[in-house]
Order: structure tokens, then sequence, then C-alpha cells
């Protein structure tokens, strides 16, 4: 009786190796042959990266691996930790708030590309220009036009009782966005951010562990706000063909977000990496701006109609890296301490 | 020939089993003893499922102590026949078969065999877990039988079924020890079983054989107590209610008199009753008398009477062939026929 | 009959010295050094480094003597074992109507609810939300059924949500586990009870409820330790950071403030938390299996089929509860799934448009299929050879684990049983070595991320075999031994089909662990590995939530399947 059993488990269990391995890519040829590290929605399908990599392969010869590594913060400690023995050749995705430490870590080498030119000086985050700026963003609360007539104007706004329980933000502690946020309220009050977060408490429905539980639970109907991006609205527009998804600005400014990317100085293709970080910031930008629902730092590039929906932050705030490298943990203790009460 | 143990030791917490014993090829023998005195790791010594390293044993004149158990060729039925459920009847009992390399036509030929000396024929493609107790035991025991072991090994094989069933399989296995003449060893806490089916019996006693002989010459000669007690029922009694009883008429005094502390044990056949008191005992050799026992229970066994009876406190065993009308006798037993043990 | 005791794999048997469990059982550990131990111990070591790159106790120190570590070690058992309670609580009366009755849907019941357990979380977080939330299903149907102007059930967004959560996602083990033991507890001390004049309660609470006790243990442990490093529940239906637990803490130190240090000396105080939970199951599973070893044989409890009409009802009940708990949140992800705003005011309708996207063809793959149909294929490969290889090993362990004591059997017990007890953040650290270290080939990588479900789903394969193997009686073993087959055959012949069952179950297991795996697949994956969860994990991370929630219900679906399937195929074994 077991060998009847035998012989089918092992038809099973060789077809799907089979198909595994037929699937496996051949390893490259000579040609030469770039790593790029980026944040994990950048290398998914629904990300710019695919596409972006096959234009620039197609355009240049080079062959790209596109190799995902979670979130900002992470791509960095991947970085570190592979320190002895690096791998990639590009970074993308470290954020300007992470300047500093990237500084300290010293792995990437200065580049000042031609393409620079067309990128606004606000948007030059690195002196050094071992990180550029390709992608850039505004926070904003996003409201549900259904249910809010009124959207507020400032932080002060969202300590009206009216929002009580209406609000969803996000744990500085666990996410970017989060953090994002706690710098913006710190941009905004000076020391006596702590007394917002505090007031705010009864408006504050939940704090979710990330951006993607946060917004899931706003279009699901939960709440009426959100803390997300300016340009949130697009994807709803573009997608969705709904207009009922808003974001409104704040008097005295929304926290800007860049992401950079950078070459490594262990990089054994420094040519090839200066090519495809050109590429990045020209050819590449309306297909990033569009996938990212974000905005292109390259002035040049014509967007969608859609991207009108998206409000433009005036102001928009910047902390200090160096301000944010010294003091990060300490706003973490303390807003925890404050929050948890 | 057949199976020899000798000098086998094996420490264990509780005590030391040693095993020294000659087994003729074709002997049935039954191992007797108390709870927990070793009979069952007596047999997984044997069979090789506990190593040993102390001893040797051979089998049939070969030497197997340094054969894993899967090569030595011993049967052995189990208390809870451990038949394996995933298998019918047929697949367990040529189990062992496929081992040694048997074609399918030699298998299914050596099971219905195997199921012809159980009585179970026809049995083939039943499942085991709709089997009967007894069916059950008789399908282990042609399990064990079916690659022909030179040895097979019984370990309680019917303490799991009731009495009837018990008598009736005691002497179908009986039966197949004589139509296959394969030398067996035969664990039970059963007296009647091994008395019944045994050529010979070892009385084992906290690791220890304490006495290994026939039936007839343990119930007539135990060497301990225990062995006494378990072939048959009898009286005990401690030393020190002797000097009450003692009647001594012969010159001689026996020597165990001056030992310390003992008991004493008789059997009931052997005691002398007296329900007329008017007259003396008519005993005159040294015995022991008990007057004025009262009898507690009379039970008949088809042909004479148990009499239960008390006498300080202690019970006493006798054999009436009448039943006793009054409440009191007197009894009396030969200092020759009590055995003494330490 | 006479009582048993254990068998021939006290010190001083034949099995103890052979040479083949010794070998058989290194794979399992060898997979296990390798791909965990190596890398957590380098992550770990960490905790010992100072501000000056030199070994140093100093930090652990510093973690120790701060309060807000204990506040949080607190809360984080305060939590865990609140749900396991509760978790405990609800899994009882389950468990009673399980062993004692058959009814329509009960091999049903048994494969579903274990579907929340083998889902991401995020889903399963999006899932109550879904349903429970204050827009959600069954406020929408309460209010629509007694015209309310406000949701009635506001119950999200506090402790009480949390601890649902958990249990909803943790009950059905409790469930399986001790409905198993109490089906085979056999019934004559309650029926000699019954004789004496005792009553049904006083029964189940003199001597029912004791002989429970190993089952329930080592179910609570083991949910225990799921709900102590518990994440996104935690946070996103808690409401806020009063519910930090250790993990959270440590996935902040890791991921936000790439102060490995932190997070390292922290991981090291939850392991060894954990540690001790797990050494805490190990024995409460050997006391399962010792109180089963001396359990009649023979003796089958047979399952009251005549059901009284309280008891049909309380059936009734039952099952409306717990489908409403664990079908209300995967109902809500299949809804989901199934809606799209239809116009330009946002309003829902019925829709296929997500599975079209999915699975149709997308400019973006170069697969003639969808992406989403060759991630399914993906996972389904990986999942298969995972759980094939996962079974293997851990068979293979378990039959070391069950034939031979000793001093070592203990510790690679609980070595084996480790993968559970580290957080995942740190596991996905520690496989970020590895693959850097190795530097595997395309098919290497492939390779490794199958090795790496490996390890994360043998402890779970390992708990659903080892203790079903030990209850398999020794006589057996010995009984084949004697009959002429040697150890590595009386493995196949007898130990295995004796097995079968489990071994079915711990495969649908590993097998739907594997499917849902999220955490070290995203780590170990070079951009052309794309398993399901992959997929929904990047939906939800760019604003499509309902294409999200249509992989998940395909997800949901397999499981379901896989599931199903194994309880079919376990008709047929004997007992």
């Amino acid at each position: 009786m077991l060998k009847r059993y035998i012989y089918l488990i092992l038809a099973l269990f060789f077809i799907p190796l089979a198909l595994f391995g037929r699937g496996a890519k051949e390893e490259p040829a000579t040609t030469a042959y770039l790593t790029v590290y980026a944040y994990d929605s950048f290398v998914s399908e629904w990300g710019p990266g695919p596409a972006i990599v096959k234009e620039f392969e197609q355009k240049s010869g080079i062959k790209v691996n596109l190799v995902s590594s979670g979130t900002g913060g992470q791509l960095l400690t991947r970085l570190v930790l592979e320190k002895s023995k690096p791998k990639a050749d590009v970074v993308i995705g470290i954020t300007n708030e992470l300047l500093h430490e990237t500084y300290a870590e010293d792995l990437l080498i200065s580049y000042e590309s031609e393409a620079l030119k067309d990128i606004p000086s606000f948007l030059h985050f690195d002196p050094k220009y071992t990180l550029l700026p390709f992608n850039y963003g505004n926070y904003a609360f996003v409201y549900d036009s259904q249910k809010v007539k009124e959207p507020p104007k400032s932080f002060d706004d969202l300590l009206d009782p009216k929002w009580k329980k209406s609000l969803i933000l996000i744990d500085p502690r666990t996410s970017n966005v989060g953090m994002g946020l706690l710098q913006w309220t710190i941009a905004v009050y000076k020391e006596e951010y702590l007394k917002w977060w505090e007031a705010v408490k009864p408006n504050v429905l939940t704090i979710a562990d990330g951006w993607s539980s946060g917004y899931g639970l706003f279009t699901q109907g939960e709440a009426p706000l959100v803390i997300s991006y300016t340009t949130s609205p697009i994807y709803h527009i573009m997608n969705e063909g709904t207009e009922r998804y808003q974001a409104t600005l704040f008097d005295s400014g929304n926290l800007g977000v860049i992401e950079g990317a950078g070459i490594l100085k262990s990089s054994k293709n420094i040519e090839q990496a200066k090519e495809f970080i050109d590429f990045l910031l020209t050819d590449a930008q309306l297909e990033i701006a569009v996938a990212n629902v974000m905005y292109p730092v390259n002035e040049k590039v014509e967007l969608p109609d859609a991207f009108d929906w998206a409000p433009k932050a005036n102001p928009s705030l910047f902390l200090d890296s160096e301000e944010i490298a010294q003091f990060r943990d300490k706003w973490l203790n303390e807003w925890t301490e404050v929050v948890s009460r | 020939m057949g199976l020899i143990c000798s000098n086998i030791e094996v420490n264990y917490p509780e005590f030391t089993l040693k095993l020294d014993l000659k087994v003729e090829k074709g002997e049935l023998v039954s191992i007797v003893g108390p709870s927990g005195c070793g009979k069952s790791t007596s047999l997984q010594l044997i069979t090789g499922l506990i190593p040993c390293t102390k001893g040797s044993i051979t089998l049939n004149g070969q030497l197997i102590n340094d054969k894993p158990v899967w090569e030595r060729n011993i049967g052995m039925v189990f208390q809870d026949y451990a038949l394996f459920p995933h298998l019918n009847v047929e697949k367990n009992i040529a189990y062992s078969l496929r081992f040694k390399k048997l074609s399918k036509k030699e298998r299914k030929e050596k099971v219905k065999q195997m199921l012809a000396l159980v009585g179970l024929q026809g049995y083939e493609k039943r499942k085991i877990g709709l089997l009967s107790g007894g069916e059950r035991q008789r399908v282990a025991l042609a399990r064990a039988l079916a690659s022909e072991p030179q040895l097979l090994l019984l370990d309680e094989p019917l303490s799991a079924l009731d009495a009837k069933m018990r008598k009736h399989l005691r002497q179908e296995i009986k039966k197949i020890h004589s139509a296959t003449g394969i030398t067996t060893l035969y664990v039970t806490h059963d007296q009647e079983e091994a008395l019944t089916i045994s050529d010979r019996i070892v009385v084992m006693e906290e690791g220890k054989m304490v006495q290994f002989d026939t039936a007839e010459e343990i119930y007539t000669n135990p060497a301990t107590l225990f062995a006494a007690q378990f072939m048959g029922e009898g009286t005990l009694l401690p030393s020190s209610m002797i000097e009450k009883a003692l009647v001594i008429n012969e010159n001689k005094r026996p020597d165990f008199l001056a030992k310390e502390s003992y008991d004493i044990f008789f059997r009931p056949e052997d005691v002398v009753l007296q329900t007329n008191f008017s007259l003396p005992m008519a005993e005159y050799k040294n015995h022991l008398l008990f007057e004025d026992v009262k009898i507690v229970a009379q039970e008949y066994q088809g042909g004479r009477y148990l009499l239960r009876c008390e006498w300080n406190s202690y019970p006493l065993l006798a054999y009436s062939s009448s039943k006793i009308e009054t409440d009191n006798i007197n009894l009396s037993i030969r200092l020759e026929d009590i055995k003494i043990y330490r | 009959m006479k009582l048993r005791k254990g068998g021939i794999a006290d010190s001083g048997s034949i099995l103890q010295s052979s040479s083949f469990y010794k070998i058989v059982g290194t794979p399992s550990v060898l997979l296990l050094a390798l791909l965990f131990m190596v890398p957590l111990l380098f992550i770990l070591t960490k905790a010992f480094v100072g501000e000056d790159k030199t070994f140093t106790l100093s930090r652990v120190f510093l973690l120790a003597k701060d309060p807000y570590t204990w506040r949080i070690l607190r809360f984080t058992l305060f939590q865990a074992f609140i749900s396991t309670v509760v978790s405990i609580l609800i899994a009882l009366p389950g468990a009673y109507l399980l062993a004692n009755y058959t009814f329509l849907g009960k091999k049903l019941i048994k494969a579903i609810s274990v579907i929340p357990f083998v889902l991401p979380s995020i889903l399963v977080v999006l899932g109550f939300v879904i349903f429970y939330g204050n827009s959600g299903l069954l406020n929408q149907l309460l209010m629509a059924l007694f015209k309310l102007e406000e949701p009635p059930l506001k119950i999200l967004y506090t402790f009480k949500a949390v601890i649902a959560a958990h249990a909803f996602y943790n009950f059905p083990i409790a469930l399986a586990l001790i409905s198993t033991f109490w089906e085979q507890l056999p019934s004559r001390y309650n029926d000699a009870a019954m004789t004496l004049g005792a009553k049904k309660l006083t029964i189940f609470r003199t001597i029912t409820l004791p002989r429970l006790i190993p089952p329930i243990l080592s179910a609570s442990t083991l949910i225990f330790l799921f709900c102590f490093s518990s994440f996104a529940i935690l946070l996103v239906l808690g409401g806020g950071p009063r519910f930090t637990t250790l993990e959270v803490e440590i996935y902040r130190r890791a991921r936000m403030l790439l102060d490995l240090e932190g997070a390292a000396s922290l991981s090291l105080l939850s392991i060894v938390v954990n540690i001790i939970l797990v050494g805490v199951y190990i024995w409460t599973q050997r006391l399962v299996a010792h109180q089963e070893e001396i359990e009649l044989i023979d003796q089958k409890r047979l399952i009251r089929r005549e059901k009284s009409v309280l008891i049909k009802i309380l059936i009734f009940i039952y099952l409306a509860f717990s489908s409403l708990f664990v079908l209300g949140p995967l109902g809500g992800i299949v809804y989901r799934s199934f809606t799209a705003p239809v116009s330009r005011g946002g309003k829902v309708g019925f829709t296929l448009r997500w599975y079209k996207e999915l699975f149709g063809s997308s400019q973006v793959s170069s697969s003639i299929m969808g992406v989403a149909a060759s991630a399914l294929l993906l996972s389904f490969v990986i999942a298969f050879l995972a759980s094939f290889v996962g079974l293997v090993f851990s068979t293979l362990l378990s039959s070391r684990l069950r034939n031979q004591k000793g001093r070592y059997s203990l510790s690679l017990e609980l070595f084996a049983m480790l993968p559970m007890a580290v957080s995942s953040v740190i596991i996905g650290l520690g496989y970020l070595l590895i693959s850097n270290w190795l530097n595997p080939s395309h098919l290497g990588s492939r390779a490794l991320v199958v090795l790496a479900h490996v390890v994360i789903i043998s402890p779970f394969v390992l708990r659903t075999v080892l203790p079903e193997y030990r209850k398999i009686s020794f006589s057996y073993t010995q009984a084949s031994l004697t009959l002429g087959a040697n150890v590595r055959q009386t493995f196949w012949f007898v130990e295995l089909p004796l097995l079968r069952s489990a071994l079915i179950t711990a495969f649908a297991f590993g097998f739907a662990l594997s499917i849902g795996e999220l955490n070290a697949t995203l780590t170990l994956a070079d951009s052309s590995l794309v398993t399901l969860p992959i997929i929904i994990y990047r939906l939800i991370g760019s604003y499509n939530f309902a294409g999200a929630c249509a992989l998940g219900t395909i997800l949901i679906l397999i499981c379901a399947v896989v599931f199903f399937v194994s309880e079919l195929a376990k008709r047929g074994e004997i007992k």
C-alpha cells in the first residue's frame, strides 16, 4: 500500500521542483550588471521599479538587478550589515531625515549629476551630494469629503471637539509616516509639540502601526481623517474614478519628505551607476511620480491632469537632519510617555 | 540444545536481575512471580530488546547475545498483542516473512498454514480492530510463529481475557506447542495456567530465580514462601504463635524451633481434623495442635469442603470430606509437614 | 488487565544505542543550526556591544534596570495572559461538543477555524475592521435591522478589541488540542462516578477537568507565546501606544532607529522569557504524552450520538457564535474584494474588477498570466516543497526524540522549537545576514527561501507530529523488531503508517503556514521571487486594499481547501 503512495509523492515532488527551477533565471553573462537596492514598494509590480529598469536596460544595455529591502531605515541597516561584503551599487530610497546617519556610515560617494540643474534648490537636501533627490512629497491630512464639509486647516483645528474619535494617526515608532507626523508637529510647535499630542487624544480613533493599516481603516470608513500625503487623492482619481478623498493643506505648512538615491563607495561599476542615477533623475521621473503617487523632482516633467487634484504644499517644512539624528530617540521617548498615559 | 542463559546479570534500581537457566529443546517453561519481579524483563533480555552486558545467551547451540533483535529469530507474543492496526490479519501474520525474502505465493501459503494452526481459517482479510480478544490473541500467536522461530516467548498472553476464554485458549496454546514442538517460555501470574501447561516452572522473586522445577516438585517442596503460596493455598503463621500450639511427643526437638523468627506454612490437605472433643488427638508425632478453631466459612469444591477457619485471629485452612456441623473444631499438623521460611 | 509502564525507551534499551536515530535526527538540527541559530546569535551578540565597539554587559544591565522595560514587559505578559485565558474559555465548550458529539459540519469547522492563524496579520486586522469596525459590516447590518442612527457596537480600538482579536486568532488551537485529547479520554471513570450517584457537573469538575489540565496547559503556552509577540493587532485594534509590547519596541529600534544593539538587547530579554515558555510547553507536552501512555489500550470513548434538545440548542449557539467570530472577519475580507467605488461620489458596488486586474495580463509583468497568477503558482510550489522537506526533517527528528531518551533530548526539543520564540523582526535581520554571507545565485536564493520556510514551519510541524508519535505504543516497535525488522524498517513499515493521520495534518499545517509567510520571504527574495503574501503586502502599501482583499480571499480559499482535503485524506485511517 505504501508503495503506491511513494510514486505519487515522488511525482508530486518533482513536478514543482521542475517548475521551480525553470522559473529561475540564468546568471547574466559578462555584460555590466548593476545591483540596485530600493525600498519595497519601489520594486513591486505596482511601483516604478520594473518599468524604469526595463527602459534603462533597453536604453543603456546595462543589466539591472533590482533588490527589495524594506523601507528607508531598513535600507541603511542592510547596507551597514553588509559592509564587509557589499553587494549593492546603487541605493534608492534613503530619505532626507536620515542624512546625518548616512554621513556617519560613510558608504556613499559624492556625485553632482548634470540633471541636478533641473531640480529646484530646496530639494537639494544633501550639500555633499552623496544622496541625490529623485522623488518628494508632503504629508497632509486626507479627509472623506462625504463626511467632512469643512476640512481642518491647522493642527489647532484638529483639537476641536467636533473631531471626537475622528482622527487616524500613525505611530512614529513603527512607521516613517508616523515619524513624519511627529516631526511635523515639532516643526510647527517646536518645544510645545507635546501639548498638542496631549490635547488631541480624545479626537484620536486609533494610532495605527503603519500607513497601510491607517489608510486601510480610513478607506473602510472608520474615521473621516487620516494622516497621509498631499498626493493621495490622485490615486483615487486615477484608479477608482472618485473625488471622494481629498487632502487639506495647513496654513503653517506641510512637512516635506524627499527621497534620495546614492552610489556606494564599494561599487565596482561606478560609471554605470552614475548613468543610472542620471536616468533616474530625468527619463524615469514621470514613471516614478505616477507609480509612487508622489512628486518628481525634475521641474521639466509634465504631470498628468490627475495631479491637479493634489494641493501644492506651501510652505514645505523640513527639520534639520542633524537635529533629527540627535533628538529622534528623545522625541520618541517623550512622545511615548505622553501618549501612553 | 534449547535455550541456555548463563550468568545473565542486569542492575536495576529495585533489584539485580540474575538469570541462569537451561530450557530443553521443545520444553514449555513458565516463569511466575509477583508483579515487578523481572519476569517480563527477562523475556526482553532474551529477545535483545534490552541489551545484556553480562553473561551469555545460547539458543540451539548458537551464541545470540551479540546479535541484534531482528536477527535472533525469536517469536514473541506481547501482553497487548501489538497487532499492527494498519494491516489486516494476513499482512500482520506475513510481516516477518517479508524480511525473509519469501515469494508472494509462499507468503500466502504460510499465512494459510498459520491460520489453520490457530483455528482461524479464512480470516485473512479481516481488520484487526474488529477482532475479539481471543481472536487477536491467536493472530498474535500465528504472527509470532510464522517465521518458524527457534524460541517462542509469551508475555502474559491471556491476562486480557475473561476466565472462560483463558481456559480455552490455554489449551489451544498447549496444543499448538505440541504440534510445533517449539521451545517456549511463558510468563504468567496465573497459577492455574502455569500448572496446567508447563513442563517446568521458574519461580522468580526480586530478579532472582528462586526455584526451577516441575510443578509437582515445587508444590511439594516450595523453595520460598512465595513459591509455596503461588502453587496453592495454605496456612501462614509467624513463629511467635508456635509455642502456643506446640506438642512434642517424640524425643527429638526439631532444630528450626531454635531459630529467631520465621514463618511456617502448611497445606490444607495435610491438616488433620478433630471434631469430637472428648477424645484426644490421634497424633503421636511432633505436631502443632490448634484448639477451639472457629470455622468462618465452608467452601464446597466438588468432592470436598475447604474450611476457612480462624485461630487467635489468624486464618487457617483445612479440608473436610463432609460438611462440619459444629462451629468449632480442633486441627493438628505434623511438624514434618510444615515448611519453614525465614 | 495490567497497566504497562513506559516501554523500552528507558535507559538500557536497544533503541537507545541505535545509530539510525542519531543519523536521521541530524539534518533537521543542522538546518536549524545553520539557518537560524548562527544568524540569531550573530544578531544577539550586538546586545553586548558597547559604544566603543567593545564587549560590555552594560547595555544589558541598563536595560534590566530601566523601569520602562519592566513596565512594557509586565504589560506584554498581562495581555498575553488575558488573551490566553479568554481563548481557552471560548474553546472549552466547543471542545466539549466536538469531543462528545458528532454533528454536521464538524470537520468543516475544524478546518476553517485554523485559517486565521495562517493569514498575514495585516489581513487579519483589516478583516476585523471591515467586520467589527464602527462602519463595519456588523454595525451596518444592525443599523439597518434596528433602524439606528449611530453604530451600536463600538468595540474596536480598545483593550477588549485586542483580546478579542487574539482570541479569534488563537482559540481554534485550543479547540483542536483540547477536543482531540478529550475525545480519547476513556469514559469509565465518568461511568463509575455516575453509578456512585455523582451529578454531571460534579463529574466534570472533579474527574474530567483535572484530566484535561495537560492539554489545556499545552494549548495555553502555545497561545501565550503568540500573543506575547503580537504586534499589528495590538497597535491598530488597541488604539495606541498605551498597549506597547516588547515586540513594538524591538521593531522600533531595529527598523526605525537603526539601533541594532538596542533591538538586540531587548530581543535577548524577550527570548529568555520565551525560552522559559517553550520549556514549560515541552514539559506540558510530556505530561500529556505520559498520561496517555498509561491509558488502557482497547478503550475508546464512544461518541455520544444521541443529542438532547438542550445539547442541540447549545451546538447551534456555539456554531453560530464561532461562525460569527471566525467567519465574520474572513467574510469581511471576501466582501471587500468584491466591492469598488462605482461612481465619482464614491458609492460602492459589486465588482469583479480586482480579480480581473490581478489575474488578467498586465503590461508590467512578463509572463502571460497575470502577476497574481504566477505569484500564486510560486507560492504553491514553495509551500509544497517547504512542507515536504519540513515534514521529512521533523518526522525524522521526532523518531529520534521519541525513541531515544538522554540528556540531549530535552535541549534538542527546545532547540527545534526556538524559531517560535524569536521576534520576526530579529529573524528577518538574521536572514539578511545569511543571504549576504552566502551570496547565493538565483536558484540558490530560491532554495534559501524554501529552507527559511522550512525553519519557520518546523516547530509547528514538529509539535503536530511528535505528540502523536509519542502516543504510539512501544509494543508495536518492539513487536516489529522481534519479527525480524531492523530499526529503519520498523520506522518505515510500522511507525510511519501509524503516523499517517498526523503526517497529513502536519503537512497541511506547514503548507498553510508557508503559503502565508511574509517576513522571511520578503527579506530573502530577489525581485524575481514574488509570492502571494508579498503581493498582498505590496497592494496594501500602494492604496489597493480591495486588491489585497481579493488575494486574501484566494489565500483563505487555498487554506480551506488544503485543510479540507487533509481531513478527507485522514478518513481512511485506522486507529
